[in-house]
């Protein structure tokens, strides 16, 4: 297992980029809230993974409160995203873009 | 000399002009007619009040004491550079200083005194045109660029002055600017004295770069008495430009002959003189007689230890000067334009001065300067008063009979013509027969230069009084001469005052063949140029003068003989050597010589520059850079989608480069 | 356990794969569950038990199911097309691919924990015998209260604040007249 160590970190750096290319590439909103779920847990990985090899707890303590505060903002988004589908607009981020002329 | 009063007076006599002319300029011509007629020749006046109270502190002073420098303001006192010897201090200096000895005390007479008496003449003489305060400011600049000229003490201020002096003969001569003859003359003049100046500019670098002190040490002065006291004789003499007729300092000699004969329009620089007639008259009377032109004559006498160091470059001087005079003479013998006979015969006069300050005789070639703007002034106004009283008339074909509708003009003019002619007892007699006789001793074996100077006197007795007879005598050939009557009191005055001047002025010096009864003028200007050159034995003088005198009296009658009583054909030289009549009506084809060879390919490759450079090649260099900035803004612009995600990938990819040359260093 | 690693790790990329590549959006959800069930296992590998359990139940079973009725509520059948070669695409990837080799050559080069698996800075308490000796539970809950009670208690607030939230955002709304 100590050989492991390079491997979940690499493992984890991968999923938040990929995490994060989705977040830049998809166009709907659910799809890029899922996104930012797969950047947070790897996070958590990254997290857990120190905790284990430094023998700490803190590692562990900040993955529940990720989990928590992940679930929370989960919560707030999908309203969110509700309330954009129920006021009639297409669920596309390109057409809900303010910032373009 | 007490130095505080000098300094005021100088300050009044450069002040006074400087100011009537930023009045003047700066009211942009809103001053009324009165004030403008107190302020042009009220200052001019001043500034002669002032430096005749000068030239007597001057003559206060014991011989050796008259010579004083004053500093106007400090301008440049730079403490960095080597530290010189020779001066006690490192760095370069350039003050405004002023030199006051006899030969500038000289110059800023004749230019206040006879400017003074043109500016009241010039009151009259341009009453009626709109351009009245415009004339008077120029007039004032002129005066005070002549004054900066002939008083600076330092090689900048002088080139300043020369420099504005250009600029003012340019503004003066395309006075009327309207004429487009005018403006290419006064062009003309301008790019003439341009050239000039660049062989001025030339020299005075080679004197500041090559200077050296008694101890062999760079000095790098700008500062005229510190030049000449380590090149020319005096105390502290020795070879501070190089050896003796060495390269160096015949080069400097050479180059500062270029900037005088662009000033005094001598050969091969003298083709703006004629042309510069297109100016008003009272213009030509102060530029072409007492002033610009002999600017270079006071080059080369106040230069003149450089010159007794390089005889090349005097000999090349003084040939220069002879060659002019007589060609010049030739010249004006067939010019119809009155104001174009003068001229010719200023650009003669002129040359016979640069000859003599050429050969070495220094007061001789002053006193003719000094007797030469008093009669020539006095012919040019007389002659403006000819053509004012017959509406602009100057062909002297259409002239005749004033003798009887003008008497006082024709008195004051007939007392020029004798002058310029040399007849004994006016002024130009004595000073002509100083210089013949110093030409005399300069020659050779055969007196070749006495007989080109007696050649020029002919020449000039017959010029001047053909002039006189077609103008005055005879009877009148148009309607407007008919009509003429005599000039207005301003214009009349400054000409009797002239007229008196030519008739006495001689006497200040008699010094010729040997025969020196008086010497006022040259024991003047001796503390400044030295003695008189030797003179040869009495015999031969006494035979010169005669056969001179006789000579030119023998001009004057040529000219009654020809134009007063028919005696003799006008058109015999035209008639039996046209080749020599063509060469002096056109002025030997100077002009149209520079015009193949030096103007018509200037234009042509102006014209070619405009079209390839500034058309094809600059417009597509601007253009190539506007286009090539256009595309580069365009591509650019794509960057700004307006989506989110477009600048979330920015950041992401930004970070990671960061983060990648991070790792990079660490690992 | 290296195969239960590589087996666990492969899972956990192929869902993070799908996430991001499939056209449905309901295909995305479900690789996300696959995803984050491996990560469990990867929990369970680092001596995490708990947290593998509370991310099995909190996760997977609360926050996906979640997302799952949304999907099944918005927008069911929905369909987005990727183009392949999108200049996006294309860079984000290559960003992706140099960020993760890059962890990846620092992790092996032993920036804080050496080739040992020991921290440089030296080992805390918490080995992973100490902990199971004391019960996991034991040791993660005492921590939680007494070092970190503080963000304990901000949570706490947190999870209020987002339900409230929630609410109010999706309450219904009068028609616009």
């Amino acid at each position: 297992m100590t050989g492991l160590f390079p491997g979940f970190l690499t493992l984890s750096a991968a999923m938040f980029s990929i995490g994060a290319l989705g977040v830049m590439v998809r166009r709907n909103p659910i799809v890029v809230f899922m996104s930012i779920e797969l950047m947070l847990n790897a996070g958590n990985l990254v997290l857990v993974t120190y905790a284990r090899y430094t023998h700490t707890m803190a590692g562990q303590v900040f993955t529940l409160i990720v989990i928590a505060v992940a679930a929370s903002e989960v919560v707030v988004g999908l309203a969110l995203i509700t309330g954009v589908y129920r006021s009639g607009r297409r669920l596309d981020l390109d057409d809900l873009s303010e910032m373009r002329e | 000399m007490n130095p505080t009063f000098t300094l005021v007076l100088c300050g009044v006599a450069l002040g006074l002009p400087t100011a009537g002319f930023l009045i003047n300029a700066l009211s942009a011509g809103r001053l009324p007619h009165r004030v403008v007629t107190l302020l042009g020749p009220g200052v001019v006046l001043g500034a002669f009040a002032a430096s005749v109270i000068l030239l007597v502190e001057l003559l206060t002073q014991p011989p050796s004491g008259r010579g004083i420098t004053v500093i106007l303001w400090h301008w440049l006192n730079l403490s960095v550079g080597p530290a010189n010897g020779a001066l006690g201090r490192a760095g370069f200096n350039a003050n405004f200083s002023l030199r006051i000895d006899p030969l500038s005390i000289l110059m800023m007479l004749v230019i206040t005194g006879i400017g003074g008496l043109i500016h009241v003449y010039s009151v009259g003489y341009m009453a009626e045109d709109p351009s009245y305060n415009r004339f008077f400011a120029y007039m004032n600049l002129f005066i005070t660029s002549m004054l900066v000229l002939v008083m600076s003490e330092n090689l900048i201020f002088l080139i300043v002055g020369w420099s504005m002096v250009a600029f003012a003969s340019y503004a003066l001569i395309a006075f009327w600017y309207q004429r487009p003859a005018a403006v290419a003359a006064g062009r003309k003049a301008f790019i003439t004295q341009v050239i000039g100046d660049v062989g001025l500019v030339l020299g005075a670098f080679l004197i500041f770069l090559n200077l050296r002190g008694s101890g062999g040490q760079l000095l790098r002065s700008v500062d005229l008495q510190t030049i000449f006291a380590n090149v020319g004789p005096g105390p502290h003499f020795h070879n501070g430009l190089g050896p003796s007729g060495g390269g160096l300092v015949t080069a400097i000699g050479l180059l500062l002959f270029l900037g005088a004969a662009a000033k005094s329009a001598q050969w091969p620089l003298h083709t703006w003189l004629p042309d510069a007639m297109e100016g008003p008259t009272p213009v030509s009377a102060l530029i072409h007689a007492a002033t610009m032109v002999t600017a270079g004559v006071y080059l080369v006498a106040r230069f003149h230890p450089i010159f007794q160091q390089a005889p090349v470059a005097a000999g090349v001087v003084a040939a220069v000067g002879i060659g002019t005079a007589l060609m010049a003479a030739i010249i004006g013998c067939t010019q119809f334009d009155i104001k174009r006979v003068i001229a010719y015969s200023t650009m003669s006069q002129i040359g016979l001065m640069i000859f003599a300050v050429g050969a070495g005789a220094y007061a001789a070639g002053m006193f003719q300067f000094f007797t030469h703007a008093c009669f020539k002034a006095l012919l040019f106004l007389a002659a403006g008063n000819v053509i004012h009283a017959l509406h602009d008339e100057q062909d002297i074909r259409s002239m005749g009979g004033l003798s009887t509708r003008m008497k006082l003009t024709f008195g004051a003019f007939l007392v020029g013509s004798l002058a310029l002619a040399g007849i004994p007892l006016f002024a130009g007699w004595f000073s002509k027969e100083e210089l013949l006789s110093s030409g005399l001793v300069l020659g050779p074996a055969v007196p070749w230069l006495w007989l080109l100077g007696v050649s020029v006197n002919v020449l000039t007795s017959f010029y001047i009084f053909r002039v006189v007879w077609a103008v005055f005598r005879g009877e009148p050939t148009s309607e407007r001469a008919a009509g003429a009557h005599e000039a207005g009191p301003t214009m009349l005055a400054p000409v009797l005052v002239l007229a008196v001047l030519s008739a006495v002025v001689g006497f200040l010096n008699i010094d010729f063949f040997g025969f020196h009864p008086i010497t006022l003028f040259s024991t003047f200007l001796d503390p400044v140029v030295g003695g008189s050159p030797a003179q040869s034995s009495p015999g031969i003088q006494a035979v010169a003068l005669l056969a001179g005198t006789l000579l030119s009296l023998g001009g004057v009658a040529l000219a009654w003989a020809v134009y007063g009583r028919r005696l003799v054909s006008a058109q015999l030289i035209s008639r039996h050597l046209p080749w020599l009549y063509q060469l002096s009506l056109n002025g030997f084809y100077w002009d149209e010589l520079y015009g193949t060879v030096l103007v018509r390919p200037t234009g042509a490759a102006a014209a070619m520059v405009r079209v390839v450079f500034e058309g094809e090649l600059f417009e597509s260099l601007v253009g190539g850079v506007r286009a090539g900035v256009r595309t580069l803004a365009d591509d650019l612009r794509t960057m700004q989608t307006g989506y989110f995600r477009d600048y979330a990938l920015l950041f992401f990819v930004c970070a990671v480069i960061g983060l990648v040359v991070l790792g990079l260093r660490l690992a | 356990m290296t195969i239960i690693f590589g087996l666990a790790a492969v899972l956990a990329f192929l869902g993070a794969a799908g996430v991001v590549a499939s056209r449905r959006t309901i295909y995305s959800a479900l690789s996300l569950v696959v995803n984050l069930v491996a990560l469990a296992v990867l929990f369970l590998l680092l001596d995490a038990q708990f947290l593998a359990a509370v991310q099995i139940i909190v996760y997977a079973g609360a926050v996906m199911v979640l997302f799952v009725f949304i999907i099944a509520l918005l927008a069911p059948g929905a369909e987005e097309v990727v183009r392949p070669l999108e200049l996006r695409l294309l860079v984000g990837g290559i960003a992706a691919a140099g960020f993760t080799v890059m962890v990846g050559r620092l992790a092996l080069n032993g920036i804080t924990v050496n080739a040992a698996g020991q921290f440089h800075g030296g080992l805390g308490p918490f080995s992973p015998q100490a902990v199971n000796a004391h019960g996991q539970v034991q040791t993660l809950g005492e921590q939680l209260f007494t070092t970190y009670l503080l963000p304990f208690e901000v949570t706490s607030l947190l999870l209020l604040v987002a339900a409230v939230g929630a609410v109010y955002l999706s309450r219904h709304r009068r028609a616009a007249p």
